[in-house]
C-alpha cells in the first residue's frame, strides 16, 4: 500500500519496461488521453532540446532523449499556451453573436522533468483554485497526462533541492526512472494506473516495487555530481512566507538596487518559467468580427502595470524585480503553501544579462535571518509592527 | 502545409486588391487627373494619401498584405521634385531595403511596387495599376503573413 | 570537469596582463574621480561566466575581468547608467561593447561627455553550451572584424594594445576544443535558403517558435526608445497574439528599424530563448546596406546612418538594378 498524491490509500502499482518500448509507453498514455490525443515530447534541434507535437510514437529515441537535462522553455505553453482565444464576436451592438473557442485536444506530455511536473501543481493552485477557477486551463489540465521521468543528470542551473524538490520527486501521473536498459514505472494517479493497464494489455512488464526504490535512492546520490550552482547548499524553505515582519525586511532590504542594476527589463525569465502565468487581455477587431486573446506578460516588462493615465507604480527595474522574487519564493507560499519556484534553472540559465535567483534568495534568506536573530536577542528593529498589519 | 505564391488565378474569380499610398503633391493628384480624364483601371485599388512619400514606413506596407491586399503601391514625386525636397530621396532608400527584406523574409517578389508618378502623369498612374493587377492576377493571391480573419 | 578558466584561443599569460591592466584602469580611474562608474564583466558561477560588472569604488575593481567567458553585452548600459550616476560613466569592453557604445551615442542617447570609452583586444566569445566541456568560441565571433581596437578614434582609449599581437596570432578554436558552435544557416543570399516559398517556410517554421519574450530588444543596442513601436497599442501595429502575420510583422518592423544601425554584436541571437537566427536576418540587410548604398561596414556607427542620409544616384526602383539578384524592381 502506498499513499497516493491525493493523500488517499493506493496499492502500489510499479512496472519494469525495456527502455526500447518507450513507443509503446507513449501509445499507451495516448490510449488513456482519448483518440484525438496530442503527444508532446522534448525534441533537440541545433543543440537546443524544445517541446514538439511528436506524430509518430516509434521516433523517441530514448538513448539521445536520456542525454537531455531539461529544455530551454517549459512545457507551460501546452497547457498554457502563449496566445489563448477566450471568445469571438460576430456582428455589431445590439445583434452581437459570442462564440467560444473548441476544447484544445488532450495532451500527453512525456518527458517531464520532476520541476516540471511540480510546476504544473502549482498552476494548479494559482489557476484553479477558488471562485474563479481559469476555465480555459482547467479544461486542457483536467485532459492531460502527464508522464514524469526522474533525471539521471542535472546541469548547475538546477535548483530543484533549493526548492524543496529532488530529482526523483514523484509527480505528474506516472513517474519514470529510467535504469540502464529498463524503463521503472509508477503510477502516482488514477490515470497513471490506467497507463500502467494499457501497457500491461500488450507489453511484459513484471513488477518493480524494489526496484523503483532502489533506483530513486540511487539517483538521489547521483544528484550530487555537477558542478555546483549559486543555489547549492540553499533551502528555500526556510523563507518564512507568512510572518510579516520578515516579509517587510525582506521588501524593505537595499540590495535590490544592485540586483537589478544588470536587468533589461525583456520577459524572457517569466516566459520560458513552468509557473509564471500572468497574461494580458486585447481585443482584435476584424471590422465586424473579432477576437479577445489573452497572452502571457511578465511583471519584469516596463509596462506591465502602467494604468490608463499613465499611472505605474513600478516604474524602476528594481522594484520590478523584488515583485518577481518575492512572489516566486515568498508571497504565493503565503497564499497557497508552497513555493511557486520549483528549482528549473531555466530563467538563470537563460537570463540574457546572468541574472540568477539564487542571488536574490541568498538575500532573502540573510535577511530572513537576520531578522530571525534579531527576534531571539530581543532588539527589536525600528519601527517594528506590534500587531499584524491589515 | 507549404504556402505557395504560383498558379494564375483565373481571370474572372480573382481581382488583385492593392493599396496605393500616393503623394498627396505628385502622385495622388496623378491619380487624381487619371479620373477626371476618364482613363480607365481597376476598380480594386485603394487609395491612401500621405502627405509624401516618405511618410511611409515599411510596417505599412506588411500590414497592408496582412489585412488582404494583394500588392501594395508606394507613389511618389520624382526624385529631385519632392514637394518636401528631400522626402522621396529617403523613401528611396528605405523602401528598397524593405523590398529586399520582404525577399528575404521570403514574401513574393512583385507585391511591392515603388513608383514615381508626377502630378500630370495621369497616363502613368493608370497604367501602373493596370500592370500591377495583371502582374498580380499572374501571382496569385497574397497568402504570406495574411491573418486569416482579414 | 574541466578547469572552467582554460581560456579558449587566449594565451592564458596573455589574458592575466590584460585582466590587470583593466583592473588597474579601473581603479585608477576611480580613485581619482575621473568616472563616477565602470562597467565591464566579472566572474559568476556557475563556470565563472563573465556577467556585468558596476564598480563604483575602487577597492572593488579587483572583481573585473576578461577573456572568452564574458557573455553579455555591456554597451547598452550606458543608457540608464548614465542617468543613474553622478559623474561620467566608462566602459571597458571588446569591440562589440564599445560599438553598442558607440550606437547610443550616434543614436544621440547618451552625451559624449557622459562616457569614457576603453577598448580591449578580444578573440571571442565562448559558446555557453560548449564552456562545460572546454569551450569553443561562438561562430559569431569568427566573423568579427572589430576583435582588435583600431586606434586614433575620438573619445576611445585602447587597453592592452601591445597584447593585440598576441591575441591576433592566436588560434580562436583552441586545440581539444569543440567545433565552433552547432552549425548555423550561413547567411544567404538572394535567391539561397531565404528566397521564396521555401524561404517563407523556413522563417514562419522559426517565427513560429518565438515567444515575443522581447529579449532581442532589450539586449539591442540600437533598440534604445523609450516608447517603442512594437508595444503600441494605439495604433497597434503588432497584435500580441503570435499568430504568424504578427510573428513577421514584430521582426520585419524590428528589423527596418534596425536596418543600418545594427552593430553586428549578436546579442540578440545569443539572447533569444527560442535560438531564432535573427543574426542572419541582420546580416542580410546590412549585406543589402553594402551593395545598394555602397556603405563598407554598416556595423560601425558613422557621422550619419545610412537611412538617415541619401544621395542623388542611390539605386532606383526604376531603373534596372545593378545587379542580378534581389528584388530591387519588382
Amino acid at each position: 500500500m502506498t499513499t497516493a498524491r491525493d493523500g488517499s490509500p493506493r496499492r502500489r502499482h510499479t512496472g519494469n519496461l525495456s527502455s526500447d518500448r518507450l513507443g509503446a509507453l507513449a501509445r499507451a498514455a495516448l490510449a488513456v488521453a482519448g483518440p484525438d490525443a496530442v503527444l508532446w515530447a522534448p525534441r533537440q534541434a541545433a543543440q537546443r532540446w524544445a517541446w514538439e507535437p511528436i506524430t509518430s510514437p516509434d521516433d523517441l529515441d530514448p538513448r539521445t532523449w536520456r542525454r537531455m537535462v531539461n529544455t530551454r522553455i517549459s512545457p507551460k505553453g501546452i497547457l498554457l499556451p502563449q496566445t489563448q482565444e477566450v471568445f469571438s464576436w460576430q456582428g455589431r451592438t445590439p445583434k452581437i453573436a459570442l462564440d467560444v473557442p473548441p476544447p484544445p485536444q488532450p495532451a500527453v506530455i512525456l518527458g517531464l522533468r520532476p520541476c516540471d511536473a511540480v510546476a504544473f501543481d502549482r498552476l494548479d493552485e494559482a489557476l484553479l483554485v477558488g471562485e474563479w477557477p481559469d476555465v480555459a486551463y482547467a479544461r486542457a489540465r483536467s485532459r492531460a497526462v502527464l508522464v514524469t521521468f526522474a533525471c539521471e543528470s542535472m546541469s548547475p542551473e538546477c535548483m530543484c533541492e533549493a526548492a524543496g524538490l529532488s530529482p526523483t520527486t514523484p509527480s505528474g501521473d506516472l513517474l519514470v526512472l529510467p535504469a540502464g536498459e529498463s524503463l521503472l514505472l509508477e503510477a502516482l494517479t488514477a490515470k497513471g494506473e490506467a497507463v500502467l493497464a494499457e501497457l500491461e494489455g500488450r507489453e511484459p512488464m513484471p513488477e518493480a516495487g524494489s526496484l523503483v526504490d532502489a533506483r530513486r535512492e540511487e539517483l538521489a546520490g547521483a544528484a550530487g555530481h555537477h558542478a555546483p550552482g549559486l543555489a547549492a547548499g540553499q533551502d528555500w524553505t526556510r523563507l518564512p512566507p507568512a510572518d510579516p515582519e520578515t516579509v517587510l525586511a525582506m521588501f524593505g532590504m537595499p540590495g535590490w538596487e544592485e540586483l537589478a542594476r544588470p536587468c533589461l527589463s525583456c520577459g524572457l525569465c517569466a516566459f520560458v518559467c513552468p509557473t509564471c502565468h500572468c497574461f494580458a487581455l486585447t481585443d482584435e477587431p476584424r471590422g465586424d468580427t473579432g477576437r479577445r486573446v489573452r497572452t502571457w506578460d511578465s511583471c519584469g516588462l516596463t509596462d506591465f502595470m502602467r494604468a490608463a493615465g499613465g499611472h505605474d507604480p513600478r516604474p524602476a527595474k528594481a522594484q520590478r524585480m523584488r515583485q518577481r522574487f518575492l512572489h516566486k519564493l515568498v508571497y504565493h507560499r503565503a497564499a497557497h503553501g508552497s513555493l511557486m519556484c520549483t528549482g528549473c534553472g531555466r530563467c538563470a540559465a537563460g537570463c540574457p544579462a546572468g541574472l540568477h535567483i539564487a542571488t536574490a534568495a541568498k538575500m532573502l534568506l540573510a535577511a530572513a535571518e537576520q531578522v530571525a536573530q534579531d527576534a531571539l536577542s530581543g532588539c527589536a528593529a525600528p519601527g517594528r509592527p506590534q500587531e499584524d498589519p491589515q | 502545409m507549404a504556402i505557395t505564391s504560383g498558379g494564375a488565378g483565373t481571370k474572372s474569380a480573382f481581382q488583385p486588391r492593392i493599396v496605393a499610398f500616393c503623394c498627396n503633391w505628385c502622385s495622388y493628384a496623378g491619380a487624381d487627373l487619371a479620373g477626371t480624364t476618364r482613363m480607365s483601371y481597376p476598380a480594386t485599388v485603394r487609395i491612401i494619401r500621405v502627405p509624401c512619400s516618405g511618410r511611409i514606413h515599411p510596417r505599412y506596407v506588411l500590414r497592408a498584405l496582412e489585412r488582404g491586399a494583394d500588392g501594395v503601391l508606394i507613389a511618389g514625386c520624382h526624385p529631385g521634385d519632392c514637394h518636401y525636397s528631400t522626402g522621396n530621396y529617403y523613401t528611396r532608400r528605405r523602401l528598397l531595403l524593405a523590398q529586399r527584406l520582404l525577399t528575404h523574409l521570403g514574401f513574393d517578389q512583385g507585391r511591392l511596387w515603388i513608383r514615381w508618378i508626377s502630378g500630370s502623369e495621369g497616363a502613368k498612374f493608370a497604367d501602373t495599376i493596370r500592370d500591377m493587377s495583371a502582374s498580380l492576377q499572374v501571382l496569385g493571391p497574397n497568402r504570406k503573413g495574411r491573418d486569416q480573419r482579414a | 570537469m574541466p578547469d572552467a578558466g582554460q581560456p579558449v584561443g587566449y594565451p592564458a599569460e596573455v589574458l592575466r596582463d590584460l585582466q590587470q591592466l583593466v583592473r588597474d584602469c579601473a581603479r585608477s580611474l576611480l580613485e581619482q574621480g575621473e568616472v563616477g562608474m565602470v562597467i565591464g564583466h566579472r566572474a559568476a558561477a556557475p563556470y565563472g561566466r563573465g556577467v556585468p560588472a558596476f564598480v563604483t569604488e575602487p577597492g572593488e575593481a579587483g572583481q573585473l575581468m576578461v577573456g572568452p567567458q564574458c557573455q553579455v553585452g555591456i554597451g547598452k548600459y550606458l543608457l540608464d547608467q548614465t542617468r543613474a550616476t553622478r559623474g561620467r560613466v566608462a566602459v571597458i569592453g571588446r569591440g562589440c561593447d564599445i560599438l553598442a557604445a558607440r550606437r547610443l551615442i550616434a543614436d544621440n542617447r547618451v552625451a559624449p561627455d557622459q562616457v569614457l570609452l576603453l577598448w580591449v583586444p578580444c578573440a571571442g566569445r565562448a559558446v555557453p553550451e560548449a564552456m562545460a566541456k572546454g569551450g569553443a568560441v561562438a561562430r559569431h565571433c569568427l566573423q568579427c572584424d572589430v576583435r582588435l581596437p583600431e586606434p586614433g578614434q575620438d573619445g576611445i582609449e585602447i587597453i592592452g594594445a601591445h597584447l593585440a599581437g598576441a591575441l591576433a596570432s592566436a588560434s580562436l578554436v583552441g586545440e581539444g576544443c569543440l567545433e565552433a558552435t552547432a552549425p548555423r544557416i550561413a547567411p544567404a543570399g538572394p535567391g539561397a535558403d531565404n528566397a521564396g516559398d521555401a524561404g517563407y517556410e523556413r522563417w514562419s517554421g522559426w517565427f513560429e517558435h518565438c515567444l515575443r519574450c522581447y529579449a532581442c530588444r532589450a539586449t539591442c543596442p540600437a533598440c534604445n526608445c523609450d516608447i517603442c513601436v512594437l508595444e503600441s497599442r494605439s495604433p497597434q501595429w503588432v497584435e500580441r497574439s503570435t499568430a504568424l502575420p504578427q510573428q513577421f510583422m514584430f521582426h520585419f518592423i524590428r528589423a527596418m528599424d534596425v536596418a543600418g544601425r545594427c552593430v553586428n554584436c549578436g546579442e540578440c541571437e545569443r539572447a533569444c530563448p527560442a535560438g531564432i537566427p535573427l543574426m542572419d536576418l541582420q546580416q542580410l540587410v546590412a549585406a543589402d546596406i553594402t551593395e545598394l548604398f555602397g556603405v563598407e561596414r554598416p556595423h560601425v556607427p558613422g557621422e550619419h546612418e545610412p537611412l538617415g542620409i541619401f544621395d542623388a544616384r542611390d539605386p532606383d526602383p526604376e531603373r534596372p538594378a545593378r545587379t542580378s539578384g534581389g528584388g530591387a524592381l519588382s
